[in-house]
């Protein structure tokens, strides 16, 4: 029984200092880094190391944001789009001097998860949420949650479809489309066989981006379109669908993923088929790894989604909004047609961020 | 003195872990924002899904067993509730048809556990395929939103302050006590797990009583799984996924042995309690999600421990 005691009291005082070093780190991690957090996630246990460094530079710094603490909800982990997003928001509450509390749900993309993480923003007093929701539909009962609470809301990458929400911060997904097909349509001098592989059927990503691509492409009499099964945004699908097709359709000119992993996954099987000469391929996201692809020959272009500028916009429209100023229904992010010209650059600006891989 | 020394000693040790917990929660977090009446009825009420589910879990791990399939079933109730529910058909009647299309899951489970005397982790853990399929068919691939009054009023409606699921898992946890100390069919259980072969030998039904925890496990599991499913309003095929890891922990947090013979109900809802404050805590101190996973994983190992060692010491 005193054994008992006694480990329990030891653990106690340990969780109370283990976490209570992270506390600060989560209210002064962001307002005391001045240059961009190398890497959302290391930033925490660091700051836990110095708190005392820390303490002074946030005193140092003062606030221009009025204290607010935001949180910012995305929808798992471990995707690098979600560790740039994240960075991003970073960097706009070191520019405000607001605090940015991260939330994800440990279960990739668990609505049950997200729900709660909202339920516990609300008791911890956040004073803005930005959120991407892991489902546009399922998301609203605990965003209606925070509308009652009177935390204003800011949906960020995915529209909630419901409840009160501030701004959408996100990207046009048709549009963008359409200006990548556009670019790809003058590669291709308006003629050839075109391959579009989708994505998930059932997602209005998917449905945004198949529509801006056939609107365009449509319009070319010479242009032939096919679209294939859904590849689910995987890589390995995307490999066996292009496989697939290769048998079909040997004379294929142009392949138009819906984005950079399905379309890596394409050239895979192209190059195993030795076609990759012959053929154009297209991804969309514009990260890291799609610009690598890009200026090594293996993607002819993609769309930049600025997952970091989404973090970036959507923590400053919250700002904002607290500020009681007027906010764009839909703040419209990236949409810019990565190319040879241009994939240097971005790669640049991801490695200003901390992100070289 | 004694009576009181006897009276701390009847009381479940994890509760005094439930207590440091909070007791560290209420030290780090904001002031005025963990220990508030508001918190509280939101931790009870996102503890009471796991609560209900844990259930299962843990009358399956009396028996030795264990019951992969709680996540699974979850969501196939879930999911035909909704698939109801969003066709007009009313509550009263899509509700019974998800608990039943659940607890089939589990008779099914507890038939061929109990006559074939198949490992139980093999055929829950096909049965969690099963079930995840099955609502995927359902569910026809994508999220059902049901966003109606009614669908929504077991999982997220309040009578006075108290929520609905609060005083469900209220009654369940009653029931299941009654069930598993005043009744032969609970002592049957414990027996089977001290000793399968000597509770065979004293006359036990070990078949039957093995088919009624894994049929009663599948009941609370799609009772759980409906709940969430009303909670959100909508279910989606892989809802429910990782509850049955989180069960099987509220059950060894709260003292039951994996080899079967013991846990009570009452010390499996101090156990699920356990893990929602700290998921909910290191939510509202915001701590990164990257370093929830090992805090979580750290105080389970912690707490078996204690209650490891301070077994030895008895």
């Amino acid at each position: 029984m005193k054994k008992r005691l006694a480990a329990l009291l030891t653990g106690t005082l340990l969780a109370v200092s283990v976490l209570s070093g992270c506390g600060e780190s989560g209210q002064g991690g962001s307002t005391a880094e001045p240059a961009p957090a190398p890497e959302a996630e290391s930033s925490a246990p660091e700051a836990e190391s110095e708190p005392a460094a820390e303490e002074e530079s946030a005193s140092a710094e003062g606030t221009t944001g009025g204290d607010y603490t935001i949180a910012v909800m995305v929808k798992d982990s471990s995707t690098p789009f979600w560790r740039y997003l994240v960075s991003g928001a970073q960097e706009a509450a070191n520019e405000l001097g607001v605090t940015v509390v991260e939330y994800a749900p440990m279960e990739a993309q668990s609505l049950d998860e997200q729900t709660k993480q909202v339920e516990d923003a609300i008791q911890a007093g956040v004073d803005a949420i930005c959120i991407a929701p892991v489902d546009s539909d399922g998301i609203v009962p605990a965003l209606e949650k925070a509308n009652e609470a009177g935390i204003p809301v800011i949906a960020i990458n995915t529209k909630a479809n419901g409840a009160k929400v501030e701004t959408f911060v996100g990207i046009d997904n048709e549009a963008a489309a359409e200006n990548l097909a556009q670019y790809m349509a003058d590669e291709l001098g308006n003629e050839g066989k075109v391959v579009i592989i989708e994505g998930n059927p059932a997602g209005q990503t998917s449905v945004d981006r198949v529509a801006g691509f056939t609107t365009i492409l449509e319009k070319y009499e010479g242009i032939e379109l096919t679209v294939s099964q859904p590849g689910y945004f995987k890589r390995d699908e995307a490999m066996t669908i292009m496989e697939n097709l290769i048998q079909a359709n040997p004379d294929i000119d142009a392949v138009l993923a819906l984005n950079d992993e399905m379309a890596l996954g394409a050239w895979q099987a192209l190059d195993d088929a030795g076609m990759t000469e012959d053929v154009v391929i297209s991804g969309f996201d514009g990260a890291v790894e799609g610009c690598n692809a890009i200026i090594g020959g293996k993607l002819k272009a993609s769309m930049d989604q600025d997952a970091i500028g989404t973090g970036y916009q959507g923590v400053k429209a919250a700002v904002e909004v607290l500020n009681g100023n007027a906010v764009d229904e839909w703040i419209k992010i990236g949409g810019t047609v990565v190319n040879g010209d241009n994939a240097q650059d971005y790669l640049d600006n991801f490695a200003a961020h901390g992100f070289s891989e | 003195m004694h009576k009181i020394s006897l009276a701390l000693r009847r009381v479940p040790g994890n509760i005094y872990t439930l207590l440091a917990i909070t007791l560290v929660f209420w030290i780090v977090c904001k002031p005025g924002t963990f220990l508030t009446g508001s918190n509280m009825i939101n931790i009870a009420g996102q503890c009471s899904f796991l609560a209900i589910a844990s259930i299962g879990s843990l009358l399956a791990i009396i028996t030795g067993g264990i019951d992969l399939s709680v996540g699974g079933i979850m969501c196939f109730s879930g999911v035909v509730a909704a698939v109801l529910a969003k066709g007009g058909m009313p509550m009263v009647f899509a509700v019974p048809i998800a608990l039943l299309a659940g607890t089939a899951a589990g008779v099914v489970n507890g038939l061929i556990i109990a006559k074939n005397n198949v490992a139980p982790f093999i055929i829950t853990l096909a049965m969690w395929n099963i079930t995840e399929s099955l609502a995927l068919v359902v569910a026809k691939g994508a999220t059902v939103s049901v966003n109606t009054e009614e669908f929504r009023l077991p999982g997220s409606g309040e009578l006075g302050f108290l929520p609905y699921c609060v005083i469900i898992a209220a009654v369940v946890y009653t029931i299941f006590h009654v069930i598993t100390r005043k009744t032969r069919t609970g002592t049957y259980i414990y027996a089977i797990g001290g000793n399968e072969a000597a509770a065979h030998l004293t006359g036990i039904n070990v078949a039957r009583s093995k088919f009624l925890v894994y049929t009663f496990s599948g009941l609370t599991a799609a009772l759980a799984g409906v709940l969430l499913a009303s909670k959100l309003g909508s279910a989606n095929p892989g809802q429910g996924a990782g509850y049955e890891f989180y069960g099987i922990a509220s059950a060894v947090v709260a003292g039951a042995s994996m080899a079967g013979g013991n846990g009570t109900v009452w010390n499996t809802l101090v156990g699920a309690l356990i893990i929602t404050i700290l998921r909910s805590g290191l939510n509202i101190a915001g701590m990164p999600n990257s370093w929830q996973m090992v805090v979580l994983g750290l105080v389970i190992v912690g707490v078996v421990f204690i209650d490891v060692m301070s077994r030895r010491e008895k």
